[in-house]
């Protein structure tokens, strides 16, 4: 009864949230986007989990992991579906080396500036490289959402500022998946006889091969003549599918999904139709995705909340700087040519950084034996809502600057 | 040729996972989610591929879990059928929702002659041709044990019921996938859902009977016969208050309706199954509710009461296919084939016999009202198929008559197997060859019925 009644909450206050969040959408200002990109449910699950009303326990949390699974892969059919060719290509090929150095370099500010902090409070702890470098990549992580309601917001002229940060977004999106596709690569579940005695970059490579057998083969169900509950049912099965793959296999869901969606998205003459027909399916999921995210989110003391702060000021610092300094002439061309605020127009993390969280999340077998890995997830949540709030501010300011 | 060779790589690509992990497929987030997809493509690419042989695409679900089945390549085990329990119930739900919403009080009063004609003539010819073959022949080859004569009409009267039974949900099916729309569809589909709950009700009061004629058991079950009764009430109740909830949602939310739905097959089936323990704790009575029942009358309701029927018929459309695929792909897994081999012909000749008085009652029917003669023979051929609840009743077999009650058991599912296979097939041609396929309505009837 327990569980019928934790479902039954998390499916109305999904439906509900829908409308509100989705469709009814709420003024511009400094923390819109905590409630336009649905944010909030994370707080919702939080307080719908074991820290308060207790609905969703961890019993009836175990029995909703498929879910978690399926909105992976989910998440990643979407990323990947979005790296179109003869998208990407509009933008130099210098422009790419230059996000990939702004990249690089946010990678690494953090992962300095975080492993100096966790090196204080966990001296002994074996975990903190790990622990460091999921942070590290989840920094990479910018919501599109919200830069895309951003531009809903800003009169047209400023527009190719929006489209510069959309871009940015999805490559280090991108690479964010690849990186944490890598770090799944060292996961080595304890018990339930999943995973493969292959190697880290091994598992790397055959996530990239799966994720492309798994790309041809919706490229060939495609190809013949479907209707639209076809294609729901095709992708729905192929993604619980993958899914079900990865987690017996200990490989990233994320990035197969993004392979099989990359090639969906360059080898079919369909791939724009298939991407609205996902993010028709996508909302509700998404919703409870978060729910279900918050209702893991553990706050034991003021210890997470402070390392919850100096993550958020690490990485939005981290932006600034590297923003100022690889991305501030990449758009030459463009209507704007100082660009040198870019970095602070990408705080947002929701949508991918919670699929990272929850990924990441998902590899704990035991995690209250590894207390520097437990925190993280926490930390890494309250980032996230943190990083809704003050978003708004630095778009902001990247807009006044012109 | 495409469909067979993804099919392929995703069969390949399954057995050599469960020869590579077979301890992890005990893991709910493999079953669910591995086994899950590869259920629902696997039959999805088998109906395709039937569906290019003119069979229903049903059939290629049916076949598809037949084959990948516990009893033929062993795909999925007894366990892993089970852990995919709940998506079954789920889509029953669904089904009998829509099924629900398919009832139109202007169209059923339109053809009451000929829905009440051949909702009695039909349960009452089949139920007077199978009492005797079993009272009489079962005990001869012995396949019923020597009970008293009293017991034996009991079992006698049970499998009539249960041949009276027939399968809304099969029906449903094969009439979306042939786009099927007229009065011929309308009142098959009618009947079948009448018929149904009527063998639920005559089904529990037979084993209430059953009870008094025994003479180790208890006496006249009253009791029991008044609970089922207040259960079946219940369940309509439940039903007008889940529809005018539903109602509610329309007027105020009216989105992602598909999602909603499926929130509301899984309350019900949930609420369903949660409230015999909740109920016997709390009142001392263990109180079982229908989940078909409750759907079905909630889809009746909607369409009927508060007008909301063309909404929800809407949002049903577009989710049908992973429903049907994965209902009828796990009843394929389901079906026993060691049962068929073993009583196979008996099963034949309880088919026969099954099928004669269908094809009576339905001819009868129809040469009364005055239409032409190929109607009967339709309607015959759409009343075949038997499946979830058949088997649900027929599993109460064993437990009530402990001696002998297994045989019984399996010469029903090996009836209901065969049923199975070949229902959906012939539904299909009558629907062709009345007209009513592709959605081509046709005035079968010279005269209103």
């Amino acid at each position: 009864m327990k569980t019928l009644a934790g479902i039954l909450f998390l499916a109305i206050l999904a439906l509900a949230g829908h409308r509100k969040t989705f469709v009814k959408i709420v003024p511009f200002g400094a923390g819109s986007f905590f409630f336009l990109t649905g944010t909030e449910f994370l707080l919702v699950g939080y307080l719908l989990g074991d820290s308060f009303l207790g609905i969703l326990d961890a019993h009836t949390l175990d029995r909703v992991r498929p879910v978690l699974i399926l909105g992976l892969g989910w998440i990643g059919l979407l990323s990947g579906i979005q790296l179109e060719w003869k998208a990407l290509r509009m933008f130099g090929r210098a422009s790419y080396l230059r996000v990939l150095l702004y990249g690089c370099s946010v990678l690494l500010l953090v992962s300095v500036g975080l492993y100096a902090l966790f090196r204080v409070w966990f001296p002994s702890d074996p975990h903190i490289g790990l622990a460091v470098a999921v942070l590290a990549v989840t920094a990479l992580c910018t919501a599109h959402a919200s830069i895309a309601l951003w531009m809903q917001q800003v009169s047209r002229r400023k527009r190719p500022l929006g489209l510069m940060l959309q871009f940015v977004a999805s490559i280090t999106g991108v690479i964010a998946i690849v990186l944490f596709g890598l770090l799944a690569g060292f996961y080595h579940p304890a018990e339930g006889g999943v995973g493969t005695p292959l190697l880290p970059l091994e598992k790397f490579l055959f996530s990239l091969l799966l994720g492309v057998l798994m790309g041809i083969l919706l490229l060939m169900l495609f190809r013949t003549r479907l209707g639209e509950e076809d294609k729901v049912l095709i992708v729905i099965g192929l993604v619980l599918f993958g899914g079900g793959m990865t987690y017996l296999l200990g490989i990233s869901p994320l990035l197969v999904h993004l392979v099989a969606g990359a090639v969906l998205a360059n080898f079919s003459l369909k791939s724009e139709e298939t991407f609205q027909l996902l993010m028709r399916i996508e909302r509700p999921l998404y919703l409870i995705f978060l729910m279900i995210a918050g209702a893991y989110l553990r706050i034991g003391g003021p210890l997470v909340l402070l390392l919850a702060g100096a993550y958020v000021l690490i990485r939005a610092l981290s932006q600034g700087v590297s923003g100022a300094v690889f991305l501030g002439r990449v758009f030459r061309d463009a209507e704007h040519p100082r660009t040198r605020t870019l970095g602070w127009g990408l705080l947002s993390q929701a949508g991918l950084a919670v699929a990272l969280a929850v990924h990441f999340h998902l590899w704990m077998e035991a995690p209250s034996s590894l207390p520097v890995l437990n925190v993280t997830f926490s930390v890494l949540l309250l980032a996230i809502l943190i990083n809704e709030l003050i978003s708004p501010l630095g778009l902001a300011y990247v807009t006044r600057e012109k | 040729m495409t469909h067979l060779f993804v099919l392929f790589v995703l069969v390949l690509l399954q057995g050599i996972l469960l020869k590579g992990f077979p301890e992890a497929f005990s893991l709910v987030e493999v079953q669910l989610t591995l086994n899950f997809g590869f259920l629902l493509l696997a039959a999805y690419l088998f109906g395709e591929w039937t569906a290019r042989i003119r069979l229903p695409k049903l059939t290629g679900y049916l076949f598809a879990g037949i084959l990948l089945g516990p009893d033929v390549l062993e795909y999925f085990s007894h366990e892993s059928v089970e852990a995919l329990r709940f998506i079954d119930e789920l889509a029953l739900t669904f089904i009998a929702l829509s099924a629900g919403l398919e009832l139109r009080m202007k169209d059923l009063k339109k053809q009451w002659r000929l829905l009440s004609g051949l909702s009695l003539a039909i349960p009452v010819s089949v139920f007077v041709l199978i009492v005797p073959f079993v009272y009489f022949a079962l005990p001869r080859l012995g396949i019923l044990p020597a009970f008293p004569s009293s017991q034996r009409a009991i079992v006698a009267a049970l499998f009539g019921t249960l041949a009276i039974s027939q399968s809304p949900s099969s029906t449903l099916a094969v009439i979306k996938e042939c786009r099927a729309r007229g009065e011929f569809s309308e009142s098959a589909l009618c009947v079948t859902v009448v018929t149904d709950i009527f063998v639920i009700m005559l089904f529990s009061f037979f084993l209430a009977l059953g009870g008094a004629v025994d003479p180790q058991g208890p006496s006249f079950e009253m009791g029991l016969l008044m609970t089922i009764l207040a259960e079946i009430f219940l369940s309509f109740l439940l039903g007008f208050l889940l529809a005018w909830f539903m109602s509610i949602y329309v007027k105020y939310i009216r989105t992602e309706s598909i999602f909603f739905l499926l929130c509301v097959a899984f309350v019900v089936t949930r609420l369903c199954l949660a409230l015999p323990a909740s109920s016997a704790h709390l009142t001392g009575v263990s109180i079982h509710l229908d989940p078909l029942l409750i759907c079905i009358s909630a889809g009746f309701f909607l369409r009927n009461r508060f007008r909301r029927g063309p909404f929800y018929e809407r949002a049903m459309d577009r989710s049908f296919l992973p429903i049907f695929v994965v209902f009828f792909a796990l009843a394929g897994t389901r079906l026993d084939l060691g049962a068929l081999g073993s009583m196979w012909t008996w099963a034949l000749l309880f088919v026969g016999l099954r099928m004669l008085g269908i094809f009576l009652g339905s001819n009868g029917v129809l040469w009364r009202l005055g239409a032409p003669f190929r109607m009967g023979n339709f309607y015959g051929m759409s009343f075949i198929t038997q499946a979830g609840v058949s088997i649900g009743l027929a599993g109460l077999i064993p437990g009530r008559f402990p001696e002998g009650g297994d045989a019984l058991y399996t010469l029903l599912l090996a009836s209901i197997v065969i049923n199975q296979m070949i229902g959906p097939i012939a539904f299909k041609v009558a629907l062709e060859q009345s007209g009513e396929a592709r959605g081509v309505a046709q005035k079968l009837f010279r005269r209103p019925t």
